[in-house]
């Protein structure tokens, strides 16, 4: 067990390591002037280039990356281009209003997808209602999405606030259009998972065994229905991190897709580099706990560790 | 089927109010109403179903047959191949689609082949790494293990095999992509790749639509009622294929 | 000669004996909107889409950081009035210029303080001019200061310090100018001439923008850039006695521009900042209880397509004449109803003292067509490389129509924001649409950065020596009345030469709640917050 935790945090390494590059690589391939969303339209041509010369933007890619990737190995992200802020600083104090509606979110699709996909896979033909549903939702942009929610329960209704507020029932919209926006692929992956295994063997011994349907569901079908829903949920830990600044700015969210989404759209690659360093080293995290959690519960899962 | 329903880049001067507001569903002479601009919706929505259909299926199956193929090949090699690429993957799903997207789009340019580039490279680690996990699992099942150990060529073991075995797990996230490949598709017409206005095409029309989504909701509700038609017929489709096959004919040991 | 002014707020011209041929501004009541009546108390909460660049006024230029400066918490020497009248005094008592505007006087107004409640002085104004040229903060606004004897030299490190300030006494800063300069006082009405503090600056360093200290009516006392908002408390020094009225202003950023609709008619906000847009206008209209939340303002901006004089088909003038009169403004206005009316100019429609001797381009296909014939132009094409802003799509599809009616072929190339940057930066485009905000109350603002040969913004390579003369001749003429003939003149050429297809002029369209009272925007700055008041 030890070895394998070792490798599979080296191999993490290693990824992280890959992102870096990639999408260090990338920022240089969009195109995009630092210097002109720092100094404005109205900058003559002699002042972007001393920003750019401050920024030493007008170093080559190559030692520029270089001096990212030291830093890196101290812990210093930089500092942001436009806020004049450290990066580390930006991304933390962002964090738990992050990792809040992320892990609600992702709660959220567990329950909705895994209720809806149970209830579907047992059925022994799959419900055209909730396949129009999920169609449905997975057309929706997720601004729409959030929009008619925030419309409908905080506008309308009066439910929920409608600006952020910091009250507990803040979370519940955010929260429940991740939750809806995820459903659809859960449901499915469930769905499918669940015919499999009332399909398998083993269930077939079980029911042979006499036991009752309730169990045979509880302690045989269910559990191994629910593994490839996990390793789902490990990567799409990874989109709530760094993908929902729709739902954030809807719901006026202080989340991290603002803050890359601004970052990218400022130019401001420190605090965009940053931000994808930090999802990487979550996504890894994730994708690890989620593996340990499936090989708990799924002792066939155990033999990969092998 | 274009003529019948008249120009779709045609501006009619009473398609919209004087206060900018467009004609709602139901009006006369433009049934569907019309855009934010004052365009015939029908016309629009009637030429706007080609283009969708075009790149929304060809980078769907591009993007799912990479995945599937890295997939494959890495639960099934295991290995350095593994190693390699699952890290290749893992990568792509971590680094922002906003950012790979937007560079993307930048350097593919325009057109439909642009969304294809960029949907493929967006979308196939993630059908890798769900095949991958779906092949490890098909790997330890008795057929295939026996396969290895009659010493059935690598390559024969994973076409005979493991791919039918997939094949329904496959549709499903074809099935899956469907919708959200639009959505995709849509968002890069707006970063210079993509489908160039004014030619129609459905998730650009809800993307257009979205600031008018209280005054006008018939812009999304519009495009978006013919996407989910058009995906649900193909998700029906692929419902039928997958009961037909041998392969997939699954029956549950609960319900007899 | 001296240049002639406007005093205070409706109030006197007066020439001081002692000066010879000095034209004086001398502050008399607080300039601009009434600032009376007003109940102390309460606070008002404004809604951003993003968060502000910078709250540092040598460094801040975006529409958020922009606010906050100019309505919280600088109070500059001058100051525009309303409807961009002036500009009055304001932290100066009166201002002299002499030597044919070309050595400007600065008499400080007594009792003007820091926030920190230090007292400021002439040096404090050196401090802040010479910090704005300082290469290591490399501010957008330092090229504003050139005008200033030797203040390029200090910005290009040839200097230690500028050679044309001089402190006569705590309470008198003379100003030396390169040359005469009639527009000076206008860029004392900028904040980014107002004064900092330097034992604040040098306490903070680079953190001074979220600690920023000068001597406007509001304060900066918290900014949480991970709960999105920051709160302006009322300045108690400030100058003018008796505001500003309310406790405080706070900004909240992070919604988008719809939620900030909603917010605004459940009273979460009282004004959304960025104004309404566009493609939103047309709820207001359909929803009738939004519409006593609504104020529309002119505002000194413009919108037209930006042409390529090096690229065909616009090496050709009569190409460019031709589609100024292929466009049908009306039809293009109706997109977004109320954020812009038709003009077929290049410069602002409502100019102080301006007569026009241009010819607006109106809708004439006929004429269109027949440059074009002429030009051999009749089945030109060309790309426009736009951005999707709201309305740039819109209007791009709108005039796309109304081109081919005439047999031109335009196709739209929408890239990112940054793409567009890169695109005109390089001048590495055929046809681009541009917003331009005046910020001062003369078209030199548009022709020296757009249309002199040397221009920043000039991104079309256009070149007319007579435009590039008759903007000099503007500049250093002996009043705003002269200086605005020789403006007049550049118009006429330049729309003659149509460099662009003049579309629009725009409006600013504010959501603001009904119970705010004494409001008032002012087309440079925004919403006047010192005189605001809140209804119960």
């Amino acid at each position: 067990m030890a070895r394998y935790l070792a490798t599979r945090i080296g191999l993490g390494v290693l990824t992280v390591f890959g992102v870096v590059l990639l999408t260090f690589v990338l920022m240089f391939v969009v195109p995009g002037d630092p210097a002109r969303t720092i100094a404005g339209p109205r900058a003559t041509p002699q002042i972007l280039a001393l920003v750019r010369a401050n920024l030493h933007l007008n170093q080559s890619v190559l030692a520029q990356l270089g001096h990212y990737l030291a830093g890196i190995v101290h812990g210093d992200l930089g500092v942001s281009y436009v806020q004049d802020q450290p990066v580390a600083q930006l991304i933390i104090d962002r964090l738990p209003a992050t990792i809040e509606l992320g892990l609600a979110g992702l709660a959220l699709e567990l329950i909705l997808g895994g209720a809806f996909g149970v209830w579907d896979g047992i059925r022994p033909r799959r419900s055209r209602i909730l396949a129009v549903v999920n169609v449905g939702l997975l057309s929706v942009p997720a601004f729409s999405l959030a929009f008619v929610l925030l419309l409908l329960f905080g506008y309308k209704l009066s439910l929920f606030p409608i600006d952020g507020g910091t009250g507990g029932t803040r979370i519940v919209l955010p929260a429940l259009t991740l939750g809806l926006f995820g459903m659809p692929y859960y449901a499915n992956v469930v769905r499918d998972a669940m015919q499999e295994t009332l399909a398998a063997p083993y269930t077939r011994t079980a029911v042979a065994k006499g036991l009752p349907r309730r169990a045979v569901l509880r302690r045989h079908v269910l559990r191994n229905a629910f593994s490839p829903a996990l390793t789902m949920a490990g990567l799409d830990f990874a989109i709530l991190l760094s993908g929902v600044v729709f739902v954030e700015t809807v719901f006026g969210w202080p989340g991290i897709g603002q803050l890359q989404t601004q970052a990218f759209y400022n130019v401001d690659r420190p605090v965009l580099m940053g931000t994808v360093v930090v999802a990487a080293v979550l996504v890894v995290v994730a994708t690890l706990a989620i593996d340990l959690i499936r090989m708990a519960i799924d002792p066939r899962t155990r033999l990969e560790t092998q | 089927m274009a003529p019948v329903f008249g120009a779709p880049d045609k501006i009619y001067a009473d398609g919209i109010s004087p206060h900018g507001l467009p004609l709602p569903f139901g009006s006369a002479g433009h049934l569907f109403g019309t855009d934010s601009i004052g365009r015939d919706m029908l016309a629009r929505l009637a030429y706007g179903g080609r283009t969708t259909l075009e790149f929304t299926f060809i980078s769907n199956v591009t993007s799912i047959g990479l995945g599937a193929v890295v997939g494959v090949t890495a639960g099934f090699l295991r290995g350095w191949t593994e190693m390699v690429l699952m890290r290749i993957t893992e990568i792509f799903l971590s680094v922002p689609t906003v950012i790979s997207g937007l560079a993307l789009a930048s350097v593919v340019g325009e057109g439909v082949f642009g969304v294809i580039v960029v949907v493929t490279a967006l979308y196939w680690a993630w059908t890798a790494r769900v095949v991958f996990g779906e092949t490890l699992a098909l790997r330890r099942r008795t057929f295939v293990e026996a396969a290895v150990a009659q010493g059935v060529p690598s390559t024969t073991i994973m076409r005979r095999h493991i791919v039918p075995h997939l094949s329904s797990l496959l549709l499903v996230i074809a099935a899956l992509n469907g919708a959200a490949v639009v959505a995709i598709g849509a968002g890069l017409s707006y970063l210079g790749a993509g489908v160039q206005p004014p030619t129609p095409e459905w998730g650009a029309m809800i993307n257009d639509g979205q600031n008018a989504l209280q005054y006008a909701p018939h812009e999304v509700v519009e495009p978006l009622i013919c996407i989910v038609l058009t995906v649900l017929a193909f998700v029906l489709i692929g419902d039928g294929i997958a009961r037909r096959g041998s392969v997939s004919l699954r029956r549950s040991w609960l319900d007899i | 000669m001296g240049a002639l002014y406007i005093a205070g707020c409706g109030g006197t011209s007066q020439k001081l004996p002692s000066q010879q041929s000095a034209t004086v501004k001398v502050a008399s009541g607080i300039p601009g909107p009434p600032a009376t009546g007003g109940h102390s108390g309460g606070s008002i909460t404004i809604g951003w889409e993003q968060e502000g660049n910078s709250f540092d006024p040598a460094i801040g230029y975006d529409l958020v950081s922009w606010d906050s400066l100019c309505n919280c918490t600088t109070a500059p020497l001058m100051i525009f009035g309303a409807s961009g009248d002036g500009p009055y005094p304001n932290a100066a008592a009166a201002l002299s210029a002499t030597e044919h505007n070309s050595v400007y006087t600065i008499h400080l107004r007594p009792g003007v303080r820091f926030q920190n409640g230090r007292r400021v002085t002439a040096e404090d104004y050196v401090y802040s001019w010479e910090r704005l040229l300082d290469p290591k903060i490399a501010s957008w606004a330092a090229s504003y200061l050139y005008t200033i004897d030797g203040a390029e030299a200090m910005f290009k490190r040839k200097a230690k310090t500028v050679s044309g300030l001089k402190v006569i006494d705590p309470m008198t800063l003379r100003v030396q100018l390169q040359a005469p300069d009639l527009t000076f006082p206008n860029i004392l009405a900028e904040p980014y001439t107002a004064p900092v503090p330097r034992e604040v600056v040098e306490k903070y360093g680079t953190d001074f923008a979220r600690h920023v200290v000068s001597t406007g009516p509001f304060m900066l006392t918290s900014y949480s850039s991970s709960a999105q908002t920051c709160t302006f408390t009322r300045n108690p020094y400030y100058f003018w006695k008796g505001l500003p009225y309310l406790g405080s202003v706070v900004y909240r950023w992070g919604s988008s521009a719809q939620t900030e609709l909603l917010q605004l008619e459940h009273g979460n906000i009282d004004s959304i900042g960025e104004g309404i847009g566009p493609s939103l206008v047309p709820q207001v209209y359909a929803q009738p209880s939004l519409k006593k939340y609504v104020v529309q303002v002119a505002v000194p901006g413009l919108r037209w397509i930006g042409l390529n004089l090096h690229r065909p088909p616009f090496t050709d003038p009569r190409v460019r004449q031709a589609l100024n009169y292929a466009v049908n403004r009306t039809e293009v206005s109706h997109i977004g109803y109320g954020e812009s009316v038709p003009w077929g100019l290049p410069f602002t429609k409502s100019l102080p003292q301006f007569h026009r001797v241009a010819t607006e381009y109106t809708y004439n296909p006929e004429k269109a067509r027949a440059l074009l014939r002429a030009a051999g132009a009749e089945h030109a094409s060309f790309t426009l490389t736009s951005t999707s802003d709201d309305p740039n799509p819109s209007v791009a599809q709108v005039l796309q129509q109304q081109f081919k009616a005439v047999g031109v072929n335009m196709s739209i190339d929408t890239v990112s924001d940054n793409a567009y940057n890169t695109a005109t930066e390089n001048k590495n485009f055929t046809a681009a649409p541009i917003v331009w905000y005046q910020v001062q109350p003369t078209a030199l603002d548009i022709v020296s950065s757009n249309y002199v040969s040397s221009g920043s913004a000039n991104y079309w390579n256009y070149s007319d020596p007579k435009v590039d003369a008759l903007a000099q001749r503007a500049m250093r003429a002996p009043d705003t009345a002269q200086s605005n003939v020789y403006l007049a003149q550049a118009e006429r050429l330049i729309a003659a030469d149509a460099p662009g297809i003049f579309l629009e002029s725009l409006n600013f369209i504010d959501g603001r709640n009904p119970k705010l009272q004494n409001f008032h925007y002012n087309v440079f700055y925004g919403t006047y917050y010192d005189r605001l008041w809140k209804a119960a």
